[in-house]
């Protein structure tokens, strides 16, 4: 409570001094903005929480939206008035059978994580290129269905909650829940927190292991519709390229241990929501382009180290 | 979902036959027979490595035999998982417990086994459940924290706790008493009498004789991986039991140090810190100080302050007569103490590293040779001679110690500090698990030690061995001093007294 407390008055503060030395990232533009980038980046690092819960890392994240962005950007371009649901369904699917492969990579043939991952970064890759035979699949051939519901959603006065920032709001409060309430949900704390112990309380690492790479699949695949809604373009190259650094940068600094066992969405989602404001702050506070990429190390940086300094005081405490 | 309370129906023993087990060329176990019969207590004992924790192993579905075959009165059971056991009734309490540190309590006793209702965890019933579960057992823990920092008796019990909450038919405990004082055992015995009222059957594992011979209906010696013989408890004697599990007669020996103290290495004045208030004592050197008292007493909480562990809240600490107020443990290493932790398995081994670099992490930066290289064959040779004089069981120094016995794990640990050549040296719970003749291996090392003018600080729960090894003994209650016995006045009646009252 105390530290919820804390947390709260840092972040106020942390909004309070952006407030006044850049007043500018309060306006609305600013503030869409935000909320724009937000959604895609959500999905993705939930997925990745899950799996980072595990113990685990899924570095093929970035690519598992690629190659989904692609295939829906192909499949709709023949069938322009495929309703929505039914767009997003085919991400999802795209998503869990890259999933599935990362877990059968991992389990059946007993790869570590970072190492299979890391081939089907390139792989899923290397697909999405090969799918569209190397082309750009761009906003005219994408259906209006699917670009508006990035644009549009809730308005309140100049700002818009997009239909999918609400989307992907609500797949956190689900995932939130189900980590809390479904015994899968605590089977994957269990085996995160003491692999072995699990084995012994006869959970299945098998299960385990594919809800967290299926699902963190999942998301990445329906992270990859918001893409090609929010860019309406969708290049194989550059569609979620190098987005697996910002999901697990959202997950560490979100409070989940990359040794498994400990993690909130809450802290997930709230650390989201700092690179959010981050992203858009050192755009809006005009810093060069050439800078920004350092900027923004140098401030993860800074938000680990002092996350890695409370932790530590607390484990002095605590022996 | 049946409650701890249910009869058990039926009664039939889980028995095994012809069992063999190997891990690649090395055979564990050569066709062992043995079982556990409705209402009675069979012990089984034996050397570090004899292969009784992998016998339970098997019965539990951990490990897989190559041949032979586990059954309930005829029907022969697929043991593939430890979920399949678990469905038969069948659970083992481990010798090295490895709890869910980041889960709460509730969860650690019932994990695998959530109470749902419609198909989400009901965590009011859980919380109600695993509290009266603990009640059974009678210990006091907040089900809600997080089992993090439990002590090794605790994780045990938890583990305990979670069979109960099972419907478990067949438990076994493997060297669940060696961490607790024998007024916690005693209370373990009632909770294994209750069982056995109740038609369950109980296997425990222990190197404690006088513990087989109180509990016991029938006992089985097994000695490198062989039956080596069975008893009916009322039948037979501890020095027959002893003599079948070494394979001769058996002398622990009795030292008699001629402790002419000199100065005093470790002085501790009013120190206080989490868990323990206003402690003082000293230790000379050639000096074997032991700190007694019943489990949760603080002593291990007085130690990890001393050694730079856990923080000091006001006190004062002198090494040698220079003040010493440690930031961390390397700060204590540099003035010469060594610590021998009471958990081994998050402490003190690196798993999954060999047998070799686990002794000689502590020593290795003296090997170096002219290239700043490690010399490998002084570090092998060095580490060879510390453990045989420990009797380590093992295929060789490259084995994984992951793999050791639980009991060949703690020579290990002890080996490795042995080699270090301390001035002060910490031991908490210095034979947890060990067997009776490597005991006293230890001990006479410990003893000698000391003679070479070591200052020595024991914890432990075996009062028969604080007795065997302490010139003075401080008795905690609570976290404070209830106070000190000399040699002469040391008995497991006299300390039990102070400490329990
Ligand atoms: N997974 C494994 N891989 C290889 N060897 C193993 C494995 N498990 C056990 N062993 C070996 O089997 C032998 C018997 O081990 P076990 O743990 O059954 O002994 P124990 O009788 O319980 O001893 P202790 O009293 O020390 O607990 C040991 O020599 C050990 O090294
Ligand atoms: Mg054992």
């Amino acid at each position: 409570m105390k530290q919820a407390l804390i947390r709260f008055g840092g972040a106020a503060a942390l909004v309070l001094a952006l407030w006044l030395s850049l007043p500018s990232l309060f306006d609305s533009l600013a503030i869409n903005s935000i909320l724009a980038w937000l959604p895609m980046v959500l999905l993705v690092s939930l997925g990745q929480m899950i799996v980072i819960i595990t113990g685990g890392i899924d570095v093929s994240v970035g690519s598992i939206l690629g190659l989904s962005a692609m295939v829906l950007g192909l499949v709709v371009s023949k069938n322009l008035d495929m309703p929505i649901e039914q767009q997003f369904l085919i991400c999802l699917g795209v998503g869990t059978i890259l999933g599935s492969i990362n877990w059968l990579l991992i389990t059946t043939a007993k790869i570590q994580p970072l190492i299979a991952t890391i081939a089907t970064l390139a792989a899923f890759r290397g697909l999405a290129f090969i799918a569209g035979k190397g082309s750009t699949v761009t906003g005219s051939m994408l259906p209006d269905s699917l670009l508006n519901s990035s644009g549009q959603g809730i308005q309140a006065g100049d700002i818009t909650f997009s239909w999918l920032l609400i989307g992907s709001v609500v797949i956190a409060i689900c995932v939130s829940l189900g980590l809390k309430f479904l015994p899968w949900g605590r089977a994957v704390y269990a085996y995160g927190s003491q692999p072995q112990g699990s084995f012994r309380r006869g959970i299945s690492e098998r299960k385990v292991l594919f809800i967290a790479y299926a699902v963190c699949g999942a998301l990445s695949g329906l992270a990859g519709g918001f893409y090609a809604s929010r860019f309406a373009i969708v290049h194989p190259g550059t569609a979620g390229y190098g987005l697996e650094l910002t999901a697990i940068a959202a997950v560490v600094i979100g409070g989940v241990k990359l040794t498994g066992g400990v993690g909130r969405v809450s802290g997930v989602a709230m650390s989201c929501l700092f690179l959010a404001v981050l992203n858009v702050g050192l755009r809006v506070a005009g810093i060069s382009a050439d800078w920004q990429l350092a900027v923004y190390g140098f401030v993860l940086l800074a938000a680990l180290g002092m996350d890695r300094k409370r932790q530590l005081d607390k484990e002095r405490l605590a022996a | 979902m049946a409650s701890a309370m249910t009869k058990n129906s039926g009664g039939l023993p889980l028995s095994c036959k012809e069992i063999c087990l190997s891990f690649g060329s090395f055979q564990v176990l050569k066709d062992v027979e043995f079982s556990l019969q409705p209402g009675r207590v069979h012990a089984i004992t034996g050397e570090n490595g004899a292969g009784k924790s992998s016998l339970a192993k098997v019965m539990a579905g951990i490990y897989r035999q190559q041949s032979g075959s586990v059954l309930i009165g005829d029907e022969v059971l697929r043991l593939s998982s430890p979920k399949a056991a678990q469905s038969h009734g069948i659970a083992l309490i481990h010798q090295e417990p490895l709890p869910f540190e980041h889960l709460s309590i509730s969860e650690n006793i019932f994990c695998g086994s959530l109470p749902t209702r419609w198909g989400s965890v009901d965590w009011a019933m859980l919380h109600k459940r695993a509290q009266e579960v603990l009640l059974e057992l009678g210990l006091e823990l907040d089900v809600k924290r997080s089992a993090e920092g439990l002590s090794i008796a605790d994780q045990q019990l938890l583990e305990l706790a979670s069979a109960l909450a099972m419907d478990t038919k067949y438990f076994i405990f493997d060297e669940t008493t060696a961490p607790l004082t024998p007024k916690e055992t005693e209370g373990l015995f009632k909770v294994i009498r209750s069982l056995t009222a109740r038609g369950c059957a109980v296997g425990i594992v222990s190197h404690h004789m006088h513990e087989v011979f109180e509990i016991s209906d029938e006992i089985t010696v097994l000695r490198d991986g062989e039956k080596a013989a069975h008893y009916e408890t009322s039948e037979t004697t501890p020095a027959q039991v002893i003599r079948s599990m070494v394979g001769r007669d058996f002398d622990p020996g009795i030292h008699d140090r001629k402790s002419e103290h000199a100065e005093r290495v470790l002085d501790v004045q009013n120190l206080s810190g989490p868990g323990f208030s206003d402690i003082s004592f000293s230790i000379r050197s050639g000096e074997i100080f032991g700190l007694a008292g019943l489990v949760g007493a603080g002593r291990t909480e007085v130690i990890r302050s001393i050694f730079g562990i856990a923080p000091i809240d006001s006190g004062e600490i002198t090494i040698s007569g220079e003040q010493h107020a440690p930031k961390s443990t390397s700060d204590s290493i540099a003035r010469g103490m060594a610590l021998v932790p009471e958990d081994r398995r998050s402490d003190g081994l690196f798993a999954g590293r060999s047998v070799l670099e686990n002794t000689s992490i502590t020593t290795v930066h003296k090997h170096l040779n002219r290239l700043w290289m490690i010399d490998q064959s002084t570090e092998a040779a060095e580490a060879a001679e510390a453990l045989d004089t420990l009797n380590v069981a093992m295929r060789g120094l490259d084995q994984d110690v992951d793999t050791l016995s639980g009991g060949n794990q703690q020579k290990v640990v002890l080996g490795r500090w042995l080699m270090s050549h301390p001035k002060l040296l910490i031991l908490d719970e210095p034979t947890r698990g060990v067997d009776i003749s490597a005991k006293a291996d230890v001990h006479q090392k410990i003893h000698s030690l000391a003679e070479q003018g070591v200052a020595i600080l024991v914890v432990s729960s075996d009062l028969l061995e604080v007795i065997a090894l302490c010139d003075r003994v401080g008795v905690m209650r609570r976290g404070s001093m209830v106070g000190s016995l000399e040699r002469s006045e040391l008995s497991e009646e006299s300390i039990m007294e102070m400490a329990a009252l």
